[in-house]
């Protein structure tokens, strides 16, 4: 019997149907593909299981081949689809796009928003997303949202600021935004600022400077490869002649 | 690519005999090509080093040393009380994950339409087609998602590394 004869057979006796033969790889020895037929029960669960999946996966693997599994649902397109289409049909003034994927255990749906999100508007959405999920036996794994807004975090900032210590307010948003990140006004980086000042991860000398705390050092972090902040640091000093 | 892809979709749909099948099957390497090259983008501009990575090695960095990184970060974040960066690393760490799924499930398609000819493409109603039951609406719409997914990698990427 031909190797791809008794993975085929080992496969199928665990119950798993498969669409066609194993699809050997053609750059790699002993990688096989199995494309397998995937069916809802009633509860809306994965048949066959990922869990029955992994250990037939290490059954393989102990007979020294790797096994790639790709799953096939015949209405797996129309959920998404039918997916999107209700969220954007809901959610006309907050929503730009939606990208429902299937995720391990469910769908999983990302929300591009045409603003800033509040809470009860996301939860409004997982509900409906639920709820249209629920009715078709399939599970809502996860809600997330796409950030549009490409604001530095206190970790940016607190990056920018090691770098650039001891720097101004004006040249710190120069700084951020040639990382390309977005700046909506001074006083929004003044108040950014003002925050990490008063949970003590920079302090503010009288001109009017920023520099780290040593908390706010030991937060980032060292590193020792080429991109140690503290040899990206050096190298900036040295390139302004500090 | 993919707008190769979607010709030779095009083509498949309107073409009889033999040639349907290669114009079809055509289609879901263009396909798998437009995903590979999307995701060499996002790793030359991530870490010049894995610009040149083979097909193989995309899902094992995906979900090896990427997602290492971004867990790491991830527990840096949580330390620093950075909630809105773990968040987005979150996000990120999701997004490898997928692209790591999809870049198998992708390729494996692509091995089936490359070198399997005796596979052939089943047609359906309405100019449809598949390849092992993949139908090529969803091999056209992998781009959508791979931008999804790339965006929030170097979105994560930015705030860790900018």
């Amino acid at each position: 019997m031909r190797e791809i004869d008794l993975l085929s057979t080992q496969i199928r006796e665990n119950g798993v149907v498969l669409v066609g033969d194993l699809v050997r790889d053609a750059t790699i020895e002993n990688k096989y593909y199995a494309f397998v037929q995937v069916t809802r029960r009633a509860d809306g669960a994965q048949n066959p299981t990922n869990y029955k999946l992994r250990t037939i996966s290490d059954i393989i693997e102990r007979l020294g081949a790797e096994l790639i599994f790709v799953l096939i649902e015949d209405d797996r397109q129309d959920v998404l689809v039918n997916t999107k289409a209700v969220l954007i049909r809901n959610f006309p003034e907050k929503i730009r796009n939606v990208f429902p994927t299937f995720g391990s255990r469910g769908v999983v749906v990302w929300i591009e928003p045409k603003g800033i999100l509040p809470a009860h508007d996301l939860e409004a959405m997982r509900s409906t997303a639920e709820d249209f999920l629920g009715f078709l036996k399939f599970s809502l794994e996860d809600v997330h949202v796409t950030s549009s807004e490409n604001l530095p975090t206190k970790t940016a900032c607190l990056n920018a600021v090691r770098f650039m210590a001891p720097v101004k307010l004006n040249d710190l948003r120069v700084e951020l935004v040639r990382r390309d990140f977005h700046i909506p006004s001074d006083e929004w980086l003044s108040h950014t600022l003002d925050k990490l000042r008063k949970t003590d991860y920079v302090v503010r000398s009288k001109s009017g400077a920023y520099s780290l705390t040593l908390l706010g050092l030991r937060s980032l972090g060292s590193g020792k490869n080429r991109r140690s902040p503290d040899v990206v640091r050096a190298l900036a000093m040295a390139k302004r002649g500090a | 690519m993919q707008a190769v892809g979607y010709l030779l979709q095009i083509e498949a749909q309107k073409a009889h005999g033999g040639v349907r099948d290669l114009y079809a099957r055509s289609a879901f390497n263009r396909y798998y090509y437009g995903v590979f090259l999307d995701i060499r983008r996002m790793f030359a501009g991530l870490d010049p080093g894995w610009a040149t990575l083979a097909h193989k090695a995309y899902p094992e960095v995906l979900d090896g040393k990427l997602t290492k990184k971004f867990k790491e970060a991830r527990r840096k974040a949580t330390k620093a009380g950075d909630f809105e960066l773990v968040d987005i690393i979150e996000a990120a760490i999701r997004a490898s994950a997928a692209l790591a799924k999809l870049m198998e499930r992708a390729y494996g398609i692509r091995v089936v339409a490359d070198y399997l000819p005796e596979e052939l493409v089943q047609f359906s109603g309405a100019g449809r087609f598949s390849l092992k039951s993949i139908d090529i609406t969803e091999a056209h719409n992998w781009e959508v998602d791979v931008a999804l997914w790339v965006k929030s990698i170097q979105s994560a990427w930015k705030q860790l590394h900018a």
